[in-house]
């Protein structure tokens, strides 16, 4: 199972904030997902119910068997109820196997909708939803909580409902038999019931606490081997042993304590199931020997009690199984009802518009911002503070800024990856939310550092969603120089690419990337320009497409090289959410404002450099 | 590597702990033995209890001055059994299950502290994330239960089998041998089956881990996924990796299922055997009615025993391959590095802090990085290495830190402060030196303990360090200072903070010689100025290697080199 999610389940139990649904209705909730596959279940569970009856109606008969067949050495009568009692029970057998088998089989399919459910919820939750929460709960939701509640309903549940089934109809048919004596059974089982009742809580922190120090110890091994070259360096071997052993004491004390606990509790339990047997037992006694009650009574119950001890202690046992099921069906309800971008965003005004959008409109790609303000929580500062600026069609602008100062998030707001506050954004003079997320997204073509490779081929890899010739890739892998580093040599359109990318070096992932924005053909483009940890021959080439791309394009470039911003007709300064200057950088130089001084402060040298060095001669020095 | 160590070292662990343990492991074993006897008991003493009201004979030690006293009595005995076998499962849990929870806890510290000293490339390979947790979750936690669990079991059916069929023989031999005829194939049935069972477990698991991998590479990667609109594609994916997992589960679900019609078969043919048999010595008046009960009961008392066996079988083997898998970190070999014992070889108050004579590097045996190469550096010089990528500038950072991989050769010598490098124990070399790498790696710890790691330093210093590498405003402003939790469940600090804290690290172990690999990359210049002249002032005594990109980084290095590809 993933690395230490299963450690941020637990800090969910504490989690105050956010919406949660009683633990009933989010199980009836998720049954209302389940759609089509209920009646399947249904059906299933009817098979178990009946196979459960009539395994009952066959311990009834071991009474007459054995008191009309045995006692009286009756031949043909002991022949017949034999004979009766093993076919009814091996119909029972049948119909639980088969019930059971197709409750595994209709569950299975019917959980599978739910987690194609949790993957389209995946999509539709807005970015901030990811920012201000942490990927592992998000990715617990999906894995391990999706896996439990599956694991419930193919596996635990249909031997838990056995159980229960097995368990009623064993009392109902003592009940049914001899009411008076059926009732004192009935009274017998209080004791175990209310025992767990009363233990569930203990039971349940118990096993919470066994999970969580095995997530901790995890963590915290997969972390001593992300930071292996840390512990080399600095000589941590015995601190990280130390370390390890205070998470590994923690781990042994919750599962000693669990063992203490069951230790008393099971056997404990285990008697109090014995007990409907020894109040049969106690009851019967008397009665017996005073005449008042049959022999064959007496046996038929015997039986009932061996049909009723064993599922009352599977059930018992395991309660917190049913516990965890209900558990993680909140916490999936919750998950399902979080607010979509369509909820989020302030758009809800022109859903209707986007039904009626023409997807086939060409962007011009003229930008405008008019005091433009964001925050990304409600309570918390303002990231942009009244941003305006406008840029022509075709203009590539470089923008520039310290971390934090807002550059990244003006950008985000064109592909609506945020909404923002105030303010209006206007593309092609028309306000930004008029336009469909998805067409904006796929318009807006996007270049960063990190690429998205998928195990699959090449051809997948360029095209993603849409299907283009051979020739249209060709020409994008052409002017991208994807061509010349990696096809002539090595991988065809038709060859496998590996999972991230692997086989292709940092550069050449990036030369993908371009070429996906050239087959997409994009008005408008960001790009992160960030290259570093590439290979220089990929560099020049990089450099070249992006040139390439630029072109008559609308470019807003996030510089971190100075040089970059020679390609740009504009330069954008922003601080501290603010636009601090704008214009071409021949002006910003001679305003001698904020751009001049990040000038200053990069080329700033007081040494000057050594001739080069080949790799062959002695290094010389100075 | 031979295949006997391992075998012998698992089993080494294993009987070392039975020893150690070995009375707890008697006493279990009894509580064992007393509650199996007990069941056995319960099933005659019904038995009795029904022959006695039948009219049957029953031993004469239950007889008691009535009719209604002899009752009460097997009553009471009944109830006594009872009490007894709850003490008994009281006592096998308490002793021997908990030495399953004992070892877990042992074999878990055993295996970092052999796998800490594990070769870097071991981490990349074989014992990677997975493998490794793997290791510690379900390797131990099958081998866990040799040490309890799987005895208990052991013996639970040693006990119960052998005690039943006591009983049952003393009822009626024959009949004994004619039901149990059909009962004794079941644990080579089970046993069949459940070898399937684990092959499609481990199959389906197989295919959740990748489910679940590809499931968290999604939700890491949503914001590319919507700015690209690949999102669907990745649904897609997810969902065929579902599917995949689905089926294999349902196919091990299907089989476990099937152990249902298959047990039960069993049973009802032993039970026809039962009635045909018990039928007609009852008739023949050679068996009590309460006999026949107590021997259908104790008939079925025995499949439960038969059934586990079968899988105690298989879980002795799945047990006993785990164990040897957690014994191989002890038989795995270790870095050569962290072996080098520690020597009193003085050093020479004369010598150089840095001398490197005749270095050749060479890479796969083909590129030569380095050649000839030859370097002097003294008390408070600072060298500053620049080049571009893939010409080798942090090699020279590396080989003195000794991270050379498998790949490279190097020859030559390096001395540092007049003794060879490889003549130092690690724990010696790193506390003169220190190299601050070129990622920077923090714990999920407090800021604090990320500085510090396993040095005692007192919160005035951890300050003043923070101050050095201009870190001192931005801990001031969050909310618990330095003892603010770092990580995806405390504060992310941003890139040039981290490096700075890295920094920081490295300079609160007050090294002689220290080597930055490029690790003020994210840091403004402006920030990076001062830090700079910090050093300058209060590192002036300390060796400085430098490897950077920018010139203003080694803008206080009278000496340079320049590597070119």
């Amino acid at each position: 199972m993933s690395e230490g999610y299963q450690l941020l389940d637990e800090q969910d139990e504490n989690r105050k904030d956010g919406f949660r649904m009683g633990d009933t209705k989010s199980m009836i909730y998720l049954f209302s997902l389940l759609g089509g596959h209920r009646r399947p279940m249904v059906f299933a569970v009817a098979l178990v119910v009946f196979g459960a009856i009539i395994s009952m109606v066959s311990a009834y008969f071991t009474g007459p068997f054995i008191e009309q067949g045995l006692r009286a050495k009756n031949l043909s009568l002991a022949g017949k109820y034999a004979a009766l009692i093993v076919c009814l029970e091996a119909i029972s057998l049948i119909f639980i196997w088969r019930g059971r088998k197709k409750l595994a089989e209709s569950s299975s399919a019917a959980l599978l909708g739910i987690r194609h459910k949790l993957f389209l919820k995946l999509q539709q939750l807005p970015v901030i939803y990811y920012d201000r929460t942490p990927h592992g709960r998000t990715i617990t939701r999906i894995t391990h909580d999706a896996e439990g509640l599956e694991d419930f309903f193919t596996n635990s549940m249909g031997r838990l409902l056995q159980a229960a089934l097995m368990a009623l109809f064993a009392m109902s048919a003592m009940l049914v038999t001899h009411f008076a004596l059926g009732f004192w059974q009935f009274i017998s089982i209080f004791p175990v019931a209310l025992f767990v009742y009363f233990t569930k809580e203990i039971v349940r922190k118990k096993n919470r606490a066994l999970s969580k120090t095995s997530a901790v110890c995890n963590g915290q091994l997969s972390e001593f081997i992300s930071g292996i070259e840390v512990i080399r360096l600095f000589s941590l071997e015995k601190w990280t042993k130390d370390r390890y052993q205070k998470k590994v004491d923690e781990y042994t004390e919750a599962h000693l304590d669990s063992n203490l606990m069951f230790s008393w509790s099971r056997p404990l339990i285990l008697f109090m199931c014995a007990m409907p047997t020894i109040v049969l037992v106690f009851i019967a006694g008397p009665k017996l020997l005073a005449g008042t009650l049959s022999v064959a009574i007496f046996i038929s119950f015997l039986r009932y009690c061996e049909k009723f001890f064993n599922p009352v202690s599977t059930l018992a046992n395991e309660y917190h199984v049913i516990q965890q099921a209900f558990n993680q069906a909140e916490r999936l309800a919750s998950f399902l009802m979080e607010k979509e971008e369509a909820d989020v965003f302030k758009d809800q005004l022109f859903v209707a518009q986007t039904k009626q959008f023409n997807f086939a409109t060409k962007l011009m790609g003229r930008v405008e911002f008019k005091n433009v303000k964001m925050r990304y929580l409600d309570d918390g500062p303002d990231v942009l503070k009244d941003i305006s600026f406008v840029i022509k069609e075709g203009v590539r602008v470089g923008v520039v800024g310290r971390t934090g100062s807002g550059k990244t998030t003006v950008t985000a707001l064109l592909t609506r990856l945020y909404d923002f506050n105030q303010g209006e954004i206007l593309l092609d003079n028309i306000p930004l939310r008029h336009y469909p997320r998805t067409f904006l997204r796929e318009q807006i073509g996007q270049v960063s550092q990190d690429v998205v490779i998928f195990k699959g081929t090449l051809r997948e890899n360029l095209g993603l969603e849409r299907k283009f010739t051979d020739e249209e890739l060709l020409a994008a892998a052409r002017e991208s120089g994807l061509w010349q580093k990696v096809m002539v040599h090595g991988p065809k359109l038709d060859d496998l690419i590996l999972e991230g990318g692997v086989n292709l070096s940092a550069g050449e992932r990036q030369l993908v990337s371009l070429t996906r924005i050239f087959l997409s053909n994009p008005k408008i483009l960001i790009m992160d320009e960030a290259t570093a940890h590439v290979d220089p021959e990929c560099e020049r080439l990089i450099h070249q497409a992006m040139h390439r791309l630029m072109h008559g394009r609308t470019c807003f470039l996030i510089a971190h090289r100075l040089d970059t911003l020679l390609d740009c007709h504009q330069v954008m300064v922003f601080g501290h959410g603010q636009l601090l200057e704008m214009g071409a950088r021949d002006e910003l130089l001679a305003q001698k404002g904020a751009y001049f001084d990040l000038i200053l402060a990069t080329e700033k040298q007081s040494v000057p450099t050594l001739a080069e060095s080949t790799l062959n001669s002695q290094v010389s020095l100075l | 590597m031979t295949q006997k160590k391992p075998i012998s070292t698992a089993m080494t662990l294993w009987r070392d702990y039975l020893i150690e343990h070995r009375w707890m492991y008697v006493v279990g074993i009894f509580t064992v033995f007393v509650t199996n006897a007990s069941q056995v008991l319960l099933a005659r003493v019904i038995g009795y209890i029904l022959d006695f009201f039948s009219g049957n004979n029953i031993p004469v030690y239950f007889h008691g001055g009535d009719k209604l006293q002899t009752f009460w009595k097997l009553f009471w005995i009944y109830f006594a059994i009872r009490v007894i076998l709850t003490l008994g499962r009281f006592g096998w849990r308490i002793t021997l299950a908990r030495q399953t929870h004992h070892s877990a806890g042992i074999l878990k510290s055993y295996i970092w502290q052999h796998a800490c000293y594990f070769p870097k490339r071991l981490f990349y390979r074989d014992y990677s994330k997975g493998p490794l947790i793997n290791l510690s979750n379900s390797d131990i936690g099958q081998a866990r239960f040799l040490f309890g669990f799987l005895l208990v079991g052991t013996f639970d059916f040693i006990f119960l089998s052998l005690s039943t069929v006591f009983v049952l023989l003393q009822i009626k031999p024959a009949l004994t041998v004619f039901s149990l005829g059909v009962l004794v194939i079941l644990p080579f049935i089970i046993r069949k089956l459940s070898s399937i069972e684990i092959n499609y477990y481990e199959e389906s698991q197989a295919a959740l881990t990748e489910l679940d991998d590809h499931s968290a590479q999604c939700v890491t990667s949503i914001r590319l996924q919507r700015q690209t609109q690949t999102g669907a594609f990745w649904t897609e994916r997810l969902m065929k990796f579902a599917d995949k997992y689905r089926l294999k589960r349902l196919r091990q679900i299907r089989l476990s299922l099937s152990f249902i019609p298959i047990l039960g078969s069993v049973g009802i043919v032993t039970q026809i055997l039962t009635f045909v048999g018990g039928t007609y010595y009852v008739f023949q008046s050679s068996m009590t009615v309460g006999e026949f009960l107590a021997f259908q009961a104790l008939v079925s008392l025995l499949q439960d025993p038969l059934t586990e066996l079968g899988f105690i079988i298989s879980d002795w083997r799945k047990a006993l391959a785990s164990l040897r898998r957690v014994a191989m970190v002890q038989e795995v070999e270790k870095d050569q590095n962290l072996l080098i014992v520690a020597n009193d070889t003085a050093y020479n108050a004369n010598a150089k802090v840095l001398v490197i004579k005749n270095l050749h590097l060479t890479y796969q045996n083909s590129r030569e990085i380095l050649k000839d190469f030859n370097l002097e550096l003294g008390f408070g010089e600072r060298l500053g290495i620049k080049g571009p990528i893939g010409s080798g500038k942090s090699s020279l950072l590396n080989i003195l830190a000794r991270n050379v991989d498998e790949y490279q050769t190097l020859t030559g010598s390096v001395k540092l402060w007049g003794k060879e490098l490889k003549d130092f124990s690690a724990a010696e070399l790193f506390s003169k030196m220190a190299m601050v790498p070129q990622r920077p790696f923090l714990f999920a710890d407090t800021l604090r303990n990320n500085l510090t790691l396993d040095l005692k330093l007192n919160d005035e210093k951890v300050w003043k360090i923070l101050e050095l590498v201009e870190l001192k405003e931005d801990v001031a402003q969050f909310p618990q200072g330095i003892h603010t939790q770092l990580g995806e469940w405390g504060i992310n600090l941003s890139g040039g903070q981290k490096q700075r804290l890295s920094l920081a690290r490295a300079m609160a172990r007050s090294p002689e010689l220290l080597l930055l690999d490029d690790c003020l990359s994210a840091v403004d210049t402006k920030t990076e100025e001062k830090i700079l002249q910090n050093l300058n002032q209060f590192f002036k005594e300390t060796t400085l290697i430098w490897v950077a990109h920018r010139d203003s980084t080694l803008k206080y290095c009278e000496q340079r080199l320049e590597f070119s590809v």
